[in-house]
Parts: C-alpha cells; structure tokens; sequence
C-alpha cells in the first residue's frame, strides 16, 4: 500500500562522473542516493528502480525510486533548494 | 511502448512485479493502462475498477504520475534521435521512426528495442512497413516486445481479411457505419466506390478508401521541423464529477490559465474557443465561438468559454471532465493596447506568468481558482507534443 509522506530527510548521495552517454539510463547515473535517515532510522539503498525529473518553477526536481528489500520509496531531490524529500512509501500488504 | 504506464510503475516497484495491476487517474476508477498480467484477466484500458475488480479480484490499483511517464517518453526520444532525426511523436508512447534510409532497417529496429530496454527497462513492439498506417498495424501485431515486418508484398494478403476497427483512425462509430454499408473488412472498404464513401464521409472517404487499400502518404517529418500549433487546449477530469457551477468555472478558469500561458510563450493569439464538456454518464458535448479579434490572456479566453458553458446550465448531469481550446491560431503581433485597463491587464499576466515560472505553476493564482484547488487540481497535463520534444531535444 502508498503512503504519502511528504517529509524531509537526510540523504547521502554520490555525485558520480559516468562515461559514455549517461542521459538515458537514469538520474542515478549522475546522482546516486546510497541511504537516507528517516525518523531516526537509517535506510540503506539496496536498489534504485527508477529515476525521473519533474519541473516546478525554476526548480529541477529529481525523483528516485528506490528499495531497501523490504519496502519501496519514492525520495526526491530539488536542485535549486538541495533538499531531499521523502515523497511516498509502498508497503507489501500481508 | 508496451502497457507503457503499467510497465513504468511495475519497473519503480518490484512489489508490482508479475502482478495484474492497474493504472488509474487521482480520485478515479477508469483504467488508463492495464499490465499484460491483469489483460489475462479481460482487464483493459476504460473499464471501471469495479468492473476489472468483478474479472481479476486481486486486481492492485497505481495511481498515475504524467511527469513521470513524460520525462521517460522524452528519455526514449533522446535514444530515437541518437540513431535519426526523422521522427514522428505519435503519442506518449508511440513514435514513428523513418529507416528507409538505413542499410539494415531490422537491424536499426533491434537496435532501438534493446537501447530502450537497457537504459529505460521496459519493453516496446516495432512494425516495419511501407507507410505509417501499416507500420502502426505491424507493431500491434506482436505484443509484448514484438518485431514485426510487412513487406508490400504481403499487404494484400493481410488486409484481405483485417476487421476495419484494426486500422488506427477507425473507432467504434465508424466501424459500425462502416458495417452498415457492408463493409467488414479492409479490403472491403478499399473496393468501395469512391462516391460512396465520400457521400457517406465527405472528404474524409477518400482518406478512408486510401486506408483500406494500405495506402498512407503522410511523410515522417525531422523531430525538429515542428509546424505550427493548429490549436492549444487543456482538459481536466475532475477528481469529483461536479454539479457546482462555481467548481466547474474554477476548472474552466485554470485551464483558460494554462492554454494562455502556452498561448503567450508561443507567441501565439486565436479567435476561436473551443469548449468540451463531458458529463457523468460520459455523453461528451463540444461547442466553439470565433470572435472578431485575437486573444491571448486567460480571462478573455475564460469570458468566450463561459458564454459556451451557459448552454449547458443547469446541467443534467454532474460535470466529469472540461476541457478548453483555442484555434484559428496566428502569430501575435504585439498589438499595442489602446486602453490603459487593458494594458494593465496585459502587464499583469505577463509579471503573474514570471512569478509562477520561477516559483512554480499556480504559486499565484487567481481566488477563484482556490475552489479548484481545494477539489485538487493537476498541473500537468498527460500529453506531450510534438513542441516538448523539440524543446527538450
């Protein structure tokens, strides 16, 4: 089930410098989050599944999907505030 | 692109992975896109959720995410446009693609499916063929992740026995005419007499016999020869079918909003506004008005829509979607405003457009459009065109 959280979080990330022609294989090839800090606990990314930009305003927003194995998340960057977002939760129903 | 939105949020969330999903709009239950796993089912694109619920119960419902779906299509164009620049965005998820010019077209076309395989991670279907019309008929033909080839050869053969309702352009109400002149198949419809069809169709029976004999002239233009906006309009389904008046003005106002700004950016203006309404039995109304001198600015768009709205108030059923158009398009001409009243307004939309460029669409709006906002209101809106590939190339 989605959750909507809306939240800001902390995030580390790699700035990456890939070779070839990056574009098309994602937002994570430049930008690549590694874990985040959500009320009090710390996620490791297991797996970005998918990447995307959004505008709004003056702002590019980054949009990644990502896994820790056990639940999906939805966690966003804005590049003109450099703030990440923790944007939405998937939980598997059991 | 196959089950494209599906494919996307399956891609995003492996829990979706080899389940029957379902694609929907925010607050709605129609289907946009079905994942191949619920098609099993009898699940397509239009049903209702509670009609897909009845064939598939384990039915798991997405909400839909248009920026999400735009910047990947974009993502595809850029692999097209590494490889030629003839290309045709057809929809959001379907491109045609010139290779007539490439030594090895197949080749070139496996070439795409696994470029976009590898660097987006969903699959497509390509049809090879003389012409648009029989290369959408080919990549229909195998799906998912299909490759399929119709030399002019095999033309004939395929449209002896092809229903009409397979050619694209062909919709339920024109096969059921169709049908009721006899006409089953495409072969048939191409042996019909010109005069028939151009009595029953006017000038789209030849277009119409040309489809049925497999012919279609329509060149695939280079991405960047963008023509002219014939027309610029926005729709919105309401997340709740509305009886309010005030609701449906406050969308009516946001779209106005929305095709002006698009208006002005282009430096375009119109003289004729279309409006659409659809209500919630989905009979869907369209009207339009042409004025006597162009327009650009949301409230002078908004005051012609309105004056179309009246003929169907009080409405008989809720409103469910409204959209709003402009046409008979030119190129503004910066007319100098002769009023100071208009002037100020003109100076107005155009410091209202900066602001929310900067800061983003609607951060300031209009009070009423704060109904909308309060029922929710989606900025974006689902389809590209062919002037955002450009832009974005």
């Amino acid at each position: 089930m989605m959750t909507q959280i809306d939240e800001k979080i902390k995030v580390g990330a790699v700035f990456a410098c890939p070779e070839g022609r990056p574009a098309n294989r994602g937002y994570d090839q430049k930008l690549k989050p590694v874990w985040f800090f959500w009320s009090g606990k710390k996620y490791p990314i297991k797996e970005i599944t998918f990447s995307w930009k959004d505008r709004k305003g003056e702002s590019d927003l980054y949009f990644f999907s990502v896994t820790d194995g056990q639940a999906v998340y939805e966690i966003s960057y804005n590049d003109k505030s450099l703030v990440w977002m923790l944007e939405k939760v998937y939980v598997e129903a059991r | 692109m196959n089950a494209y939105f599906a494919s996307i949020e399956q891609k995003c969330n492996p829990f979706l992975r080899g389940k029957p999903i379902v694609v929907t709009g925010e607050g709605r239950t129609v289907i946009t896109t079905s994942s191949y796993e619920a098609r099993k089912f009898g699940v397509k694109t239009a049903m209702t959720v509670p009609e897909a619920r009845k064939l598939c119960p384990n039915l798991l419902i997405v909400i839909g995410n248009p920026a999400k779906y735009i910047d990947t299509t974009l993502r595809i164009h850029n692999i097209l446009v590494e490889l030629t620049d003839k290309i045709d965005a057809f929809s959001i998820d379907e491109f045609f693609v010139d290779v007539s010019d490439f030594p090895d077209p197949v080749a070139a076309a496996q070439k795409m499916k696994s470029r976009i395989k590898d660097e987006i991670g969903i699959t497509c279907s390509v049809g090879i063929a003389p012409n648009k019309l029989l290369a959408k008929l080919a990549s229909d033909m195998k799906k998912p992740d299909g490759l399929t080839i119709i030399k002019p050869e095999q033309v004939q053969d395929i449209l002896a026995k092809l229903p009409i309702q397979e050619l694209c352009g062909i919709g339920s109400k024109m096969t059921a005419h169709l049908n009721n002149m006899g006409v089953k198949t495409a072969k048939e419809l191409g042996e019909m007499p010109l005069k028939r069809l151009k009595d029953a169709f006017g000038i789209n029976g030849m277009h119409l016999k040309n489809m049925g004999l497999g012919i279609d002239y329509a060149p695939v233009h280079k991405y960047w020869e963008v023509e002219q906006a014939k027309s610029v309009g926005h729709s919105h389904t309401l997340p709740i079918d509305a009886w309010d008046l005030k609701v449906v003005h406050a969308y009516l106002l946001m779209l106005c909003e929305k095709v002006s700004v698009r208006l002005r950016k282009a430096g375009l203006v119109g003289r004729t506004v279309s409006l659409v309404v659809r209500f919630s039995d989905f009979n869907t109304f369209g009207k339009q008005k042409t004025v006597d001198s162009p327009i650009k600015l949301a409230d002078e768009v908004f005051q012609v829509a309105q004056e179309i709205l009246k003929h169907y108030y009080p409405f008989r059923q809720a409103v469910r979607l409204v959209g709003v158009s402009v046409s008979n398009i030119s190129n503004d001409a910066g007319q100098e405003q002769l009023f100071d009243a208009n002037r100020k307004k003109a100076q107005l939309a155009e410091a209202l457009m900066k602001i929310n460029d900067k800061y983003g669409e609607f951060t300031i709006k209009l009070a009423s459009i704060l109904v909308a906002d309060h029922f929710g209101i989606k900025n974006r809106c689902a389809l590209i065109g062919k002037y955002l590939l450009k832009k974005h190339a």
